[in-house]
């Protein structure tokens, strides 16, 4: 009985925060971000590669949320909507980063000097390889270097952990869609990454 | 099991997600296939990896700034604007619109009651019936010499001893001192009062005069060989209509 009663508690919590966020409440917007804003970053930071631009992008993500709160039917979970909407500005951001990119003859890569792949411009030994940051960043050029909707796969699921159920209310594919493309998402990693843990 | 099968169930056989059977059948499959069993553990290992990235961590900033640059941007007043203008459409239009039919009804009343006051208020006038345009003119005399005024509905009052054509009503106005007079020419003219009605609030007594011609009468605009015997032929029937039949 206690998890029920747990999230009948959240479930209330939620609705009364989305009903202050449609009043237009600021304390209700800053009380959104301080429940959301390390998971919507994480996951700008993730999809993108870049710290700066994950921030402007977050900032940008809950402007969104703001400014469109009333069109959300709370038919999922405010915190699946919010995703939804970090979702399509990361996909939005991507397309329109790969258009600059493209347009300066440059790699995405090469255009974040202070990003988290910026320490692996150089490409590490695996005997090399140290812990922590420096794994993060290869894991993290790795996924930069999949494709969009692997990527985003890559990140929801194994990242930020969410369910299947989630992954699918988020991307609007169908159950099987997202676990066949996962399956390939993560063999494509697991490739990318196989010079670096051959030794682990 | 075969490879390809086998190859695909790999990520789910990491996630746990498959069923008891399936899981057997890749397990066994995977105790004789080398290449299934190096994906899969270079996928545990990506997947350990991965999982071993710490949490990304927000700047610690990151709020303060979001905040002063909701308000530099207006975000908030913004949001309210358009909130009251949403709701406004619902509740406060319809409350608009409905104090607005309020206001015009009002009004329209209002214009309506201050045409009403000014005219005085009325007391059911007495009616007289004449069936001749002898009694016509005779009524209409009889007002006159007791000082009242002679009108045609709908027209200005009719000047003393002005011909008065062939209305099918008349409206008399009598001075309410002036009654007893109008009465006793009225009889004198042979015709019978009416009932003396009720004075009006300007103080006049009103008698609607009805008339009913009779077959034998004069019709209106025809010679009157009982008036006409008296006058000479070349002059103008006073009561006769003017050309047109209009007045």
């Amino acid at each position: 009985m206690l998890p029920d009663k747990v999230s009948d508690s959240s479930s209330l919590l939620e609705r009364s925060l989305v009903r202050a966020l449609k009043r237009g409440d600021p304390k209700a917007f800053e009380r959104m971000v301080c429940l959301h804003q390390n998971r919507v970053f994480s996951l700008c930071l993730r999809m993108l590669g870049n710290t700066q631009e994950a921030e402007d992008l977050a900032q940008e993500v809950f402007f969104t949320v703001f400014t469109s709160i009333r069109t959300f039917r709370e038919e999922s979970l405010l915190s699946t909507w919010i995703y939804r909407i970090t979702r399509n500005h990361c996909l939005n951001r991507l397309k329109f980063l790969r258009r600059r990119v493209h347009d300066k003859k440059q790699s995405l890569d090469h255009t974040r000097p202070a990003d988290l792949t910026d320490r692996n411009a150089r490409v590490p030994r695996p005997d090399h390889l140290a812990e922590g940051k420096e794994m993060e960043a290869i894991v993290q050029e790795q996924i930069n270097a999949l494709t969009e909707e692997h990527r985003e796969l890559i990140v929801l699921r194994d990242i930020e952990h969410l369910s299947y159920d989630e992954i699918q209310s988020i991307t609007d594919l169908p159950g099987g869609t997202v676990k066949s493309r996962l399956h390939r998402a993560r063999m494509e990693l697991a490739r990318r990454m196989a010079p670096y843990l051959s030794d682990k | 099991m075969e490879h390809e099968q086998a190859q695909k169930l790999l990520s789910c056989y990491v996630d746990k997600t498959l069923d008891p059977k399936s899981t057997q059948k890749l397990e066994t499959h995977l105790e004789g296939c080398r290449e299934c069993r190096g994906d899969l553990d270079l996928l545990k290992k990506t997947l350990q990896a991965i999982g071993e990235i710490p949490p990304a961590e927000v700047p610690s900033d990151f709020s303060a700034r979001l905040r002063r640059k909701a308000r530099k941007a207006g975000l908030f007043q913004r949001h309210r604007r358009r909130s009251a203008t949403r709701q406004m459409v619902p509740i406060e239009a319809s409350m608009a619109v409905l104090l607005a039919a309020i206001g015009g009804l009002v009004v329209l009343l209002l214009t309506v009651y201050s045409q009403i006051q000014f005219e005085a208020p009325q007391n059911p006038p007495a009616v007289l019936l004449v069936e001749s345009k002898d009694q016509v003119n005779q009524v209409a005399r009889s007002a006159w010499e007791a000082g009242g005024e002679v009108r045609i509905p709908g027209r200005p009052a009719v000047p003393a001893q002005a011909p008065l054509g062939a209305p099918p009503e008349l409206e008399l106005h009598i001075p309410e001192e002036a009654w007893p007079a109008f009465d006793r020419a009225l009889e004198k003219s042979g015709l019978k009062a009416p009932g003396r009605p009720q004075p009006d609030a300007d103080g006049r007594l009103r008698v609607v005069v009805q008339i009913r011609l009779r077959a034998d009468a004069p019709v209106p605009g025809e010679e009157d060989p009982a008036s006409s015997a008296d006058r000479p032929r070349n002059r103008p029937d006073p009561e006769s209509p003017p050309p047109g039949g209009k007045e």
